[in-house]
């Protein structure tokens, strides 16, 4: 960020004078409106989600913080980058940021307002790495989105439950709530799901890690994001949820008590560990968050208004000292304390900012800090004794009072020793030390005449504790025995800071304690992801087929068994049937155990190809001739040519032995389809379907060979979507086949009686084909068993003569044919369309010509369109494996 | 002619007219693609047409073959069915959009543009099919069409991804048709509204219910459930990237739309016993998707892993057995179709860019391609779920409908998932967009302006959803409420 490239790049003039928007903004709010001011818009109807913004006196105060530091934020940054090209995204991020969290502060319906939240998540991500070639940057970064975002998915999880608990929640509903309402189980567990994402965002412990870390970000950004507006939206959250649930949720108050003080406490010990201004700085605004938490959760009147002036005091001192590290930085190019002395005579305004603001961040008198502190503690004086908590709060104040003097004693006053900085720093122009002058200023004279401010802090206050209906007394009276309590705590402070360096030292060495503190839970997830990752990535997805087959078929196998009836056994006679019926099971399983027993590739394709056998033995058995012949064929001519092309071409490697494991899926695997097959035909089955194809196949079908009419017209569309799938497997193989020829297909050892029966037998088998076509539809027969046996004819040309001879004997190239096969039965369904039917309705017709009468059908059509796609795909694919077109 | 019986066969004609007019050019590649193109925007024109008939929330039904109903294979396509070829047609035609090679993550063949269509068959009668059979018969075209597109690249990696989608798919689809085999026998019917009315009331009761959950799991992995899931980060990195982005972004979701109508329509009283079993793997499913993506480095296997994951999240919804859980799972499908194939797209101009898929070797694209960071930045935002972007919506509906039928546990998880998503989308931004490159950065080279209109087209498709939800809510719940459901409406 301290790129300081020779020539400047031409800046847009917006970017200077973007700082105006959000000070009309400011001025717009500061003046006297109604409050609160409400405006709806419809949205989302079906999720009861609107566009709806309510803004009362503590939205205001937010708006004012929010547009007011963004105002003189956006006046810094053009001179803290001056000269980076990044300089015009960083203010456009600046500016999206505010308006996220405008949006977020004024809304009412609960979505909206989480939509908001996450936009201010997204955009610190970007803006925490803005220098995002820096791995820290990165680091940061990606730490405040998870855990941020991550707290935002709580958030939405805590929201939904409100709702879905009280429908039609808004935010300025939530304190009319009646008990019963807010008393559920659920209500409950939503409130306790919103304090998680709170914290999360307001950098509560135990999600306070985050926030040093993101101080890699740009001064501007730290000032803007990190100590004034986002991380006190959680803070804000809680505040609006709090009058709701004080008294009502028996822990609520006790829980914000609790976490505020652990994460005050926790944080101001930390800050003494950091060297970096700037960590340091974060660390004393982490322990603010929890104080503000701390002042929520009191039960009493004061607390709210502590909580007011509290939060306007800390922005007026923390933004200032952000700015003043930076302008440090920018100087020096260092931000250790180390190395930063006596800076006072290099930059005498910064230093009268930083005094100015440490002031009141010490709680001096005369300053907004001490209004805050002595309301403070009025607040914890009326509520019940808890030492502890009193304890803690002086602890916080006086590492405060360190801190402060650290920021503005130390770095300006202390002794320069050392080489002077500024070697490779740059000026700090006055640009950047008005904003901080400015803000310290104000955090004084607010001090010094609290009356300014009081009204819009009494209306802030008055939305947390309703109660508190501007009877209260005038601000900053400052009484005797306070003062006191102030003196003893500055008197701490300053010994503090006399001791930090020791402090420092003994923070070191408890610095291996870190393993188990919160930031080495974040980072024990991120391994835990990492390794839950790795179980997936790599050990799951291994990439063994054999193991993938093994777990699908396992679940499938696990998952559905145990819904599996149990069996029941009958004994039934065995007629002749049944005995075929037997062989052809008994034969099935000769071929499956050899397919998976032999060693030597072609015995088993001829293993697997006796399992197809003995499928069509059983479809023989049961009464569908067709199919049988249709699967022997298949089988015939697969193993043919599959034998065939493994013989030329280069041999497999044999596979490896079957695991008894593996053995154990496959048997159950088969266990559970053959159970699941006995069970059916246990069953007795509705015949419904079948019966109507039986019936109406003649009268209505015009078709005796029920098989082929439930092919070609009751059920033609399958049949489309077939022969689809074996045009596009010929077309899918192409690749595959070019891959497995090898270099030499010359048939080999021609047979000259062979030669001689095969061109005799072509003409045959082609026209045997038609035959079949054409008697199909009322014998067995028709298009597949027709272009099965073509496919033979073309197949055994191709063994004998080769793949060409066979090839041009085809009436089209085969993949041509195969589309023309899929053309022609879509042609037959047309006419149906055309005439206003169903596509695929076919058409009757006879014609008489001379005498004669031909009966025609659309029938006819679409199975020769099986018979054309079918035969030119699987000869396509058979000569191409053939060795045929290269 | 019946424009009505016309317009319910077109999601299936249409695309097949498309692959046999493609294959009738194969060999002049600029011709075949002027087809392709026009096919696919003829194909959009159909789905508007079929969704504009729709409105008022009947349906296109034909018989094929005017046989009478019951008997015919029936094609019956309703608000659900008719979103959902829509959504297809319009990923399709950003694809084809989107310049082949504009990666070198594959040649494209003179086969590729029919298969693609081939495959497009299928979709399309899967969507519009309401016959379980006839839906098993289009299962199978998309089975070998991808398979054909899978190994067109020809190189020992494409036959490897080949082989193993084939393999884990082949036993899928047994499965599928051992079930519908086993429900046809019981029942006797194949009709989905057949179906409906019969197995409730068969006497067969275990019996149906195993078949069912044998079709349940079968569909599972289709849509590359957990622990069904292999096949796909096997696959899937070994296409191109046009194609991977189809794939990513349609077939698992075919096999999610099947689960969808089998619970909300096809085996209503019997699906519900089983629906908290299919609630569980949804989670399991969620959760491993998003682990095996977070801890991987190439955009690919990122991405395909959460396919996985976001699947997760459709079953969960369906899981719900509700109206405003299966309304949930179809915002959820329709959006994430469109982010899915749009982030595949990208991840190929992020490749051009940078030089690699594996992030460890990109890097600097933000400072060098700052348009690409946003073209990126708005689909990753919305798989993760950040507001304005139709994710958010698709996961608050979601975790809503579980939350109010007291499915803590898995909303919670869903919650979860979402976080881990942001992790590892964070991650690629990091990687890819932030950290400074090791290799000096080449020189810049121009991206074609059709890359940039695909892309920004779906980008704007999601920022639509995000900004303005409401249309799109209600018109799944519409589309969801035509069912009969198992956990009865709900709200």
């Amino acid at each position: 960020m301290h790129a300081t490239p020779a020539v400047h790049p031409p800046l847009a003039a917006w970017v200077r004078f973007a700082w105006l928007l959000p000070a009309l903004l400011f001025a717009l709010a500061l003046g006297n409106g109604r409050w609160p001011l409400g405006v709806e818009f419809a949205w989302v109807a079906a999720l009861d989600v609107a566009v709806a913004f309510h803004i009362d006196g503590l939205s205001r105060l937010f708006v004012l913080l929010i547009t007011g530091i963004g105002a003189l934020v956006l006046f810094y940054a053009p001179a803290y980058l001056a000269g980076d090209p990044r300089l015009a995204s960083l203010v456009r991020l600046l500016l999206a940021f505010m308006a996220a969290m405008l949006g977020a502060v004024c809304a009412d319906d609960l979505v909206l307002l989480f939509l908001f939240w996450e936009a201010t998540s997204v955009l610190s991500f970007l803006l925490v790495g803005f220098d995002h070639e820096k791995p820290a940057s990165r680091e940061a970064a990606r730490q405040a989105l998870l855990v941020t975002g991550g707290g935002g998915l709580v958030l939405l999880a805590g929201l939904l439950l409100l709702l879905e608990a009280a429908p039609g929640l808004r935010l300025s509903t939530l304190s009319s709530l009646d008990a019963a309402t807010v008393g559920q189980p659920l209500f409950a567990a939503g409130v306790a799901l919103v304090l998680v994402g709170a914290m999360s965002k307001s950098a509560q412990f135990p999600f306070h890690f985050w926030l040093p870390g993101a101080m890699s970000a740009p001064t501007p950004v730290s000032a803007y994001l990190h100590s004034a507006t986002m991380v006190k939206l959680g803070v804000y959250l809680l505040a609006r949820f709090d009058p709701a649930l004080s008294g009502v949720l028996s822990w609520w108050a006790d829980a914000l008590v609790a976490i505020g003080t652990l994460t005050a406490v926790w944080a101001a010990v930390l800050s003494l560990r950091e060297r970096d201004l700037k960590r340091i700085l974060a660390w004393s605004t982490v322990s603010a968050l929890g104080t503000l938490t701390l002042l929520i959760g009191l039960p009493n009147e004061w607390g709210a208004l502590a909580f007011a002036i509290f939060l306007l005091a800390h922005a007026l001192y923390k933004a200032p000292l952000f700015f003043v590290a930076g302008n440090v930085d920018h100087a020096t190019g260092t931000r250790s304390i180390d190395r930063l002395r006596g800076m006072r005579r290099a930059l005498p305004l910064t230093a009268t900012a930083a005094v100015l603001a440490g002031l009141s961040m010490a709680g001096l008198p005369a300053s907004l800090g001490y209004v805050a502190k002595d309301v403070m503690s009025i607040a914890k004086s009326l509520s019940e004794p808890m030492w502890l908590v009193g304890a803690a709060s002086v602890v916080v104040s006086a590492v405060g009072v360190a801190v402060a003097a650290v920021a503005a004693l130390r770095v300006f006053f202390g002794p320069a020793d050392g080489p002077p900085l500024a070697a490779d720093g740059q000026g700090v122009s006055l640009r950047l030390d008005l904003p901080p002058l400015l803000l310290a200023l104000c955090g004084l004279l607010l001090g010094l005449f609290p009356a300014w401010a009081e009204p819009v802090l009494l209306e802030a206050a008055g939305v947390v504790a309703p109660r508190l209906a501007g009877a209260l007394p005038v601000l900053g009276l400052v009484d005797g025995p306070r003062l006191g309590g102030v003196a003893i705590v500055v008197a701490l402070g300053a010994a503090t800071y006399g001791c930090w360096d020791r402090f420092h030292l003994l923070l070191e060495r408890l610095r291996p304690l870190d393993a188990f503190g919160p930031a080495a839970g974040y980072r024990l997830a991120l391994r835990l992801v990492k390794s839950g990752g790795a179980l997936v990535g790599r050990r799951m997805q291994n990439g063994r087929t054999g193991f993938y087959l093994c777990v699908s078929v396992l679940a499938v196998v696990a998952l559905a068994a145990p819904l599996l009836p149990p069996p029941r056994w009958s004994a039934t006679a065995l007629d002749g049937a049944d005995l075929g019926f037997a062989a052809a099971a008994a034969l099935a399983v000769v071929g499956a155990v050899s397919a998976v027993a032999a060693r030597d590739t072609l015995a088993r394709l001829l293993a697997a190809g006796l399992v197809g056998v003995a499928c069509a033995m059983v479809f023989l058995f049961r009464g569908a001739p067709d199919l049988a012949f249709t699967q022997l064929v298949v089988e015939t001519v697969f193993v043919v040519v599959a034998a065939v092309a493994l013989r030329r071409h280069r041999p497999l490697s044999p596979p490896p032995r079957v695991g008894a494991l593996r053995a154990a899926v496959a048997v159950a695997f088969g266990a559970l389809l053959g159970g699941l097959t006995l069970a059916v035909q246990q069953a007795p089955p509705d015949t419904q379907l079948s019966q109507f194809f039986l019936g109406a196949s003649l009268p209505q079908a015009h078709g005796r060979n029920v098989v082929n009419v439930i092919i070609v017209d009751f059920r033609a569309l399958d049949t489309l979507g077939e022969i689809a799938v074996v045009l596009l497997a010929a077309v899918a193989a192409r690749p595959l086949v070019a891959a497995l020829r090898g270099a030499d297909a010359a048939t080999a050892g021609r047979s000259v009686i062979l030669a001689h029966a095969v061109a005799f037998l072509y003409p045959l088998m082609l026209f045997t084909a038609a035959l079949v076509l054409l008697r199909g539809h009322n014998a067995p027969g028709g298009g597949f068993i027709a272009a099965l046996l073509a496919v033979s004819a073309s197949a055994a040309i191709a063994l004998v003569f080769g793949p060409a001879a066979a090839r041009s004997r085809l009436p089209l190239a085969p993949p041509a044919l195969a589309a023309a096969g899929l053309v022609l039965a879509l042609l037959s369904g047309l006419p149906a369309l055309l005439l206003g039917q169903a596509f695929l309705t076919h058409q009757w017709g006879e014609i008489t010509l001379g005498g004669f009468s031909f009966a025609f059908s659309t029938v006819l059509l679409f199975d020769l369109g099986v018979l054309c796609c079918v035969w030119g795909a699987l000869a396509g694919f058979c000569l191409r494996l053939l060795g045929e077109g290269r | 002619m019946n424009a009505v019986l016309l317009l319910t066969a077109l999601p299936v004609l249409w695309p097949m007219l498309t692959m046999l007019a493609c294959i009738a050019c194969a060999g002049r590649s600029r011709w075949q693609e002027g087809v392709a193109f026009a096919g696919a925007v003829g194909f959009v024109a159909i789905t508007v047409a079929l969704l504009a008939g729709l409105a008022d929330g009947a349906a296109y039904v034909a018989h094929f073959g005017d046989w009478p109903a019951g008997f015919a294979i029936a094609f019956r396509i309703d608000r659900l069915g008719a979103a959902m070829l829509a959504v297809s047609a319009l990923v399709l035609l950003a694809v084809l959009l989107y310049p082949a090679r504009v990666d070198a993550s594959g040649p494209v063949g003179p086969w590729s543009r029919p298969l693609l269509f081939g495959l497009m068959t299928g979709v399309g009668g899967a969507f519009s099919s309401a016959d379980l059979f006839n839906l098993y018969v289009w299962f199978e075209v998309m089975l070998i069409a991808a398979l054909g597109l899978l190994v067109q690249g020809g190189r020992a990696a494409h036959f490897e991804a080949g082989f193993k989608y084939l393999v884990l798919n082949l036993v899928g689809t047994v499965w599928l048709l051992v079930a519908v085999g086993g429900l046809y026998g019981v029942a006797g019917q194949l009709g989905f509204g057949q179906l409906a009315a019969v197995l409730p009331g068969s006497g067969q009761a275990a019996l149906v219910t195993v078949f069912v959950a044998l079709l349940l799991l079968a569909l599972l992995s289709k849509a590359a459930a957990f622990p069904l899931f292999f096949w796909l980060p096997a696959a899937y990195p070994a296409l191109p990237t046009p194609l991977l982005a189809l794939f990513a972004g349609l077939l698992t979701k075919v096999g999610a739309y099947g689960v969808m109508r089998v619970v909300g329509e096809i085996a209503v009283p019997v699906a519900q016993p089983l629906l908290p079993a299919l609630g569980w793997l949804a989670v399991l499913t969620m959760l491993a998707g998003v682990l095996g993506a977070a801890w991987h480095w190439d955009m690919r296997r990122v991405l395909a892993f959460h396919i996985i994951s976001q699947i997760g999240y459709i079953l969960l919804g369906v899981a719900l057995g509700s109206v405003a859980g299966l309304a949930a799972a179809l915002f959820y499908t329709l959006h994430h179709i469109v982010v899915k194939a749009n982030l595949f797209l990208i991840g190929g101009l992020m490749r051009r860019c940078g030089g690699s898929f594996d992030l460890r070797r990109s890097g600097g694209l933000s400072v060098t391609r700052p348009a690409l960071a946003l073209l990126f930045a708005l689909p990753a935002a919305s798989l993760v779920g950040v507001p304005l972007t139709s994710g958010f919506w698709a996961k608050y509906l979601l975790v809503r409908a579980c939350f109010a039928q007291g499915a803590y546990a898995w909303g919670g998880v869903a919650l979860l998932v979402g976080a881990l998503t942001l992790y590892s989308m964070s991650k690629v931004w990091i990687e890819a967009f932030w950290r400074r490159p090791e290799a000096p950065a080449a020189a810049v080279v121009p991206l074609p302006w059709r890359a940039w209109v695909a892309c920004g087209a779906l980008a704007a498709i999601t920022l639509a959803i995000g900004v303005y939800p409401q249309t799109l809510i209600a018109f799944a719940e519409a589309a969801v409420a035509d069912l009969a459901l198992p956990n009865g409406g709900g709200r």
